[in-house]
């Protein structure tokens, strides 16, 4: 094809063409490979897309030769259109398909005798064709592989898988041209080099297209009308109806599905005549109803709807014109992205209502802004040496063609996060799927995976079977399909809320309230409920926590008394007032504790302002500190702004001193707490499942596979317990230290408050500050007794009540 | 911990197991041998190392009550994949070696035994097993005028106040059947409540607790 068809499909479309796309139609005319990072809805797609269709021929050879990845199987339909306008309009003879977990068996088998020139495709059905015995064949005549949201990507177990995917086609077809799309962010160089892998030279192509978000409070008048702690928000009602308006169309985001059930309900039920233009979306409403939702949107026949980070990618909807954010947002890169929600131009500024949801959220919003004013955005960072994920790839491509030893190292080299593999490391994950890998002994009877004529490839087509059903790094518990008793499918829930659940009981979910009327084979069957008494559904990993530059921008913002001119700051001082009375405001070189005596025990409130993950870490490490020489429970819970630790018994305040945040001997109090705690077990369960350790099962046939069912927490005892030195755990502990105990960034810290004043004040009320981390307790355990006394404390409890 | 169950004096021993001090009997259920092998065989790599501690355990109870039998109430064996010559070699060794007679009462995991089981082996095999007035059986049911001890449901038990939580494999006692709590330490569980019809008996490392 001839590259002046690009310029002939714009003005055919009446579309300008931007000076970005024009320097990325060079660079991959040219055949480089690189990063475009424009900010979203600026035409990132055809920038990437159209030369490489340029560059391929009328007659070309067999196979696929553009695979386009999306890690968003929602968008694949408008993307397959999308990807198609161009043949189209100029009657080009290129085929197009799309594979996605959605496409039916039949289409699929069809499009691997004849495989289209362009391929859609998601990382796990990616996956799923290099498990293919012709995937060399149907991938050796590849010339571009473009990937979409790599930001979103890159800094996930699915860019790891990504990554590794990429690797193998580049095996295939050396010449093959790789770019990948991406929103901005703060480390855009090492995006780039991990997109295109190490073996590569990208060619980064971004603008200096920056968007202007303005940030405006909706608050109460006064600070009594704004609750202390929570988090739906509800309270706000009467101010967000007041900002609502059945003419402008309208994206409301919230950050938990239970509160986008919530919010739906209540707005419908202060305005019903809203009945027909107001509307839930969430991920675990069911596929069709979200895609009417989307329609409806789109087309403008509603007008408001209340969504969780279900809407935040996706779509363009011309006719929003307002964002409303329920809570705060978290991140900064998110914030943007649900206010560009309503700018439809690139360059023109969008505004964000943000409705805080308790009185501290007030001070959260100061941090927002000052991320803005210093265009401050989140990094992506990597994700390093995942083993399970480099074991599930490994069967991957033995199961598709077998691989050789020395080939494969030098290949998953090239990806970023496995460049530092060391050669030992790689041969004990081999070694793992060949003989299990134990120092030990030697088991016969396991035959994962064989070599056979130096060819490293899986035999038992039981295990290729079960390994097909379980690729992917998407982990999440059993769900259960929620259903009418006539048939209606309303969408997917997870199992663990709806054991909880009797027949007869009522919730709320995708704006309905319903009634269970019976719960078998993964399917609850519900009819319409009529009372008004209901639990809502309560889902796991519900909260978020600060991202990592607005926790160090909270504690900047959190200790300014601000001459009040507008009314949140008025509100802000009188939220600092109150927390004086009943405490003290610790200034910018202090650090405050507070002491509490309820009548669960001792409480230890500490405020580093540093976010929620941070505070984990030194939580733990405090908690690992002050029960040295002692035996003791402690109970930790943490919140964005500090955390606590509760006792039984009371803290020694001797103890409480600036050596309490040394960080000497800092690198063996990891892994003693690590150790001692359950933190690594939590990261185990993810692990187990994407390395095969765990199988999650085919659909609907749990019980035919029990025998092969085991708890994660269970096999993380016995792995550690008999076999030393196991991949798998060490990967678990691994993780924990990274995320938890982020080294250079807690260390940091501890210097810090090492160097602090510290301000202690025993409470005779709980704080303003305290409130949220007592109220909410979301709480892990320390402890140094024995199971025994545990027990019999527990049991005298019970009596003492 | 003696308690007294079907009018019987039992001890309840923290390490999962009965001993019946008038019959000079020691009973136990769902040890589920060969489990990890099962696992191995199926391409899931586990290491061996429970079925020695679990059998070593089995041996440490017989030596240290000295019972004339052992009672083992269903689920000896995980399943066919399990008969591996290592874990076979084992069993067998432990069973010649053993100082008492040893009864299995047939469990759902047992299915594969009939056909693998060596018949040299001194292992006496039940569907049910009546010692008047105790009934083993797998399966917990009712059966007057017989006490049934049960196993297969592997019972545990959440313990919690405001401030710590636990949780704990159990003895679940009602009035005619009691279920015995997993031998095994590979092993998952269901759980249970104390409610007024029945007694819960937890074990905290190797002491049992009324709860």
């Amino acid at each position: 094809m001839d590259d002046q068809l690009l310029f002939k499909w714009f003005a055919l479309k009446k579309w300008q063409v931007l000076p970005f796309q024009l320097t990325a139609w060079k660079s991959i005319l040219k055949g480089n490979s690189g990063l475009i990072s424009v900010p979203t809805g600026a035409g990132k797609t055809y920038a990437a897309y159209l030369p490489a269709l340029a560059r391929l021929e009328d007659k070309g050879k067999k196979g696929i030769k553009i695979l386009y990845i999306t890690p968003l199987k929602a968008l694949a339909n408008d993307l397959e259109s999308a990807l198609k306008a161009p043949i189209e309009d100029l009657n080009l003879s290129f085929k197009v398909a799309r594979r996605t977990g959605d496409v039916s068996y039949s289409k699929k088998k069809k499009q691997m005798t004849s495989p289209p020139d362009v391929l859609l495709i998601t990382p796990e059905s990616l996956s799923l064709l290099l498990a293919d015995l012709k995937a060399r064949e149907n991938f050796q005549n590849l010339q571009t592989i473009i990937i979409d949201e790599w930001h979103e990507l890159m800094s996930s177990k699915r860019g790891c898988l990504t990554e590794l995917a990429v690797s193998r086609l580049k095996s295939f077809a050396p010449d093959v041209q790789i770019w990948g799309l991406s929103a901005t962010i703060g480390n855009l160089e090492q995006a780039a080099l991990s997109c295109v892998g190490l073996d590569k030279i990208p060619d980064l192509i971004n603008t200096e297209m920056k968007r202007e978000v303005i940030i405006q409070s909706i608050t109460p008048n006064t600070l009594q009308a704004l609750p202390w702690v929570g988090f739906l928000g509800i309270r706000s009602l009467p101010l967000v109806l007041e900002k609502l308006d059945p003419t402008v169309s309208t994206i409301i985001f919230v950050n938990t599905r239970a509160q986008a059930e919530k919010w739906y309900l209540a707005i419908l039920e202060s305005r019903p005549d809203w009945q027909n233009i107001l509307r839930v979306h969430h991920g675990s409403i069911d596929k069709k109803e979200r895609d009417e939702v989307e329609e409806g949107m789109k087309i403008g026949n509603l007008k408001i709807v209340v969504c969780t980070s279900s809407l935040d990618l996706g779509i363009d909807f011309p006719h929003v014109k307002r964002v409303l954010q329920i809570g705060s947002p978290k991140s900064i890169s998110r914030m943007i992205q649900r206010a560009g929600r309503a700018s439809h131009q690139p360059l023109t500024p969008c505004d964000i209502f943000i409705v805080p949801t308790h009185a501290l959220e007030l001070l959260e919003l100061k941090a927002y802004r000052k991320a803005v004013e210093d265009h401050e955005i989140e990094k992506r960072y990597l994700i390093k040496n995942a083993y399970d994920v480099l074991l599930q790839h490994l069967t991957t491509c033995a199961i598709g063609g077998g691989f050789y030893k020395e080939e494969m190292y030098k290949t998953i080299q090239t990806c970023s996060g496995f460049s530092q593999l060391t050669k030992e490391k790689f041969e004990k994950c081999l070694s793992f799927l060949v003989t299990g890998g134990s120092a030990l002994a030697v088991y016969p009877e396991y035959k994962k995976m064989v070599i056979f004529q130096d060819k490293y490839v899986v035999e038992d087509s039981l295990i290729s079977r079960r390994h097909k059903m379980n690729i992917g790094t998407i982990t999440s518990d059993a769900l259960v399909v929620v259903k009418f008793l006539r048939g209606k499918s309303i969408g997917l829930i997870e199992e663990s809320f709806l054991n909880q659940l009797k027949n007869g009981d009522q919730f709320l979910f995708a704006g309905k309230i319903l009634k269970l009327m019976q719960y078998k084979d993964l399917t609850a069957y519900v009819s319409l409920a009529k009372k008004n008494q209901c639990k809502t559904v309560t889902w796991r990993g519900g909260r978020l926590p600060f991202s990592e530059p607005l926790g160090k921008l909270l504690r900047k913002v959190i200790v300014y008394f601000k001459s009040s001119l507008s009314l949140e700051d008025t509100l802000i001082n009188n939220i600092l007032q109150v927390q004086n009375q009943h405490s003290y405001v610790p200034k910018e070189e202090e650090l405050l504790i507070e002491i509490f005596r309820s009548r669960e025990g001792f409480h230890l409130f500490v405020y580093p302002f540093e976010g929620k993950t941070l505070h984990e870490g030194l939580a733990n490490l405090t908690a690992h500190r002050l029960s040295q020489n002692q035996s003791v429970t402690f109970v930790i819970s943490c919140n964005d702004y500090g955390f606590e630790i509760l006792s039984r018994t009371p803290f020694d305040e001797d103890l409480l001193t600036n050596t309490l945040f040394s960080s000497d001997g800092l690198e063996r109090e990891y892994k003693e707490i690590i150790n001692l705690h359950e933190l690594a077990k939590g990261c185990f369960r993810d692990i187990a499942r994407i390395s095969g350790l765990i199988f999650t099962g085919y659909p609907h046939k749990h019980k035919s596979q029990r025998q092969l069912q085991l708890s994660s927490g269970l096999l993380y005892e016995v792995l550690e317990k008999y076999d030393p030195g196991n991949l798998l755990i060490e990967q678990a502990k691994a993780e924990v230290l990274e995320k938890q105990f982020d080294h250079n960034r807690l260390a940091e810290v501890l210097e810090r408050l090492s160097k602090s004043t510290i301000c202690c004040k025993h409470l005779i009320k709980l704080s303003p500050f305290s409130l949220p981390l007592y109220m909410e307790r979301v709480s892990e355990r320390l402890t140094t007794e024995t199971t025994e006394t545990r027990l019999k404390k527990i049991l005298e409890g019970w009596k003492k009540r | 911990m003696n308690v007294m169950i079907g009018n019987e004096m039992c001890l309840l021993l923290g390490e999962k197991a009965v001993y019946w001090e008038r019959e000079n009997i020691l009973f136990l259920a769902d040890i589920h041998l060969g489990k990890a092998a099962a696992f191995r065989g199926n391409g899931v790599f586990i290491p061996e190392g429970t079925m020695d501690a679990d059998l070593a355990n089995v041996q440490f109870l017989i030596e240290k009550f000295k019972p004339t039998s052992c009672i083992i109430v269903g689920d000896l064996i995980h399943s066919n994949l399990s008969w591996t010559t290592e874990v076979k070699r084992k069993i067998g060794e432990w069973l010649k070696n053993c100082p008492v007679e040893v009864h299995l009462v047939l469990g759902n995991h047992d299915k594969s035994l009939l056909k693998n089981i060596d018949p040299k082996w001194p292992l006496k095999v039940h569907d049910e097993l009546l010692i008047e007035p105790f009934l083993f059986s797998h399966y917990p049911k009712e059966c007057l005028p017989w006490f049934v001890w049960a196993g297969h449901l592997h019972p545990k038990i959440e313990v919690k106040n405001g401030h710590d939580r636990l949780v704990l494999r159990c003895f679940q006692v009602f009035e005619n059947y009691a279920i015995l709590p997993t031998f095994s330490d590979f092993a998952g569980g269901s759980f249970v409540n104390k409610t007024p019809s029945n007694r819960i008996f937890a074990i905290a490392n190797t002491t049992v607790v009324e709860i």
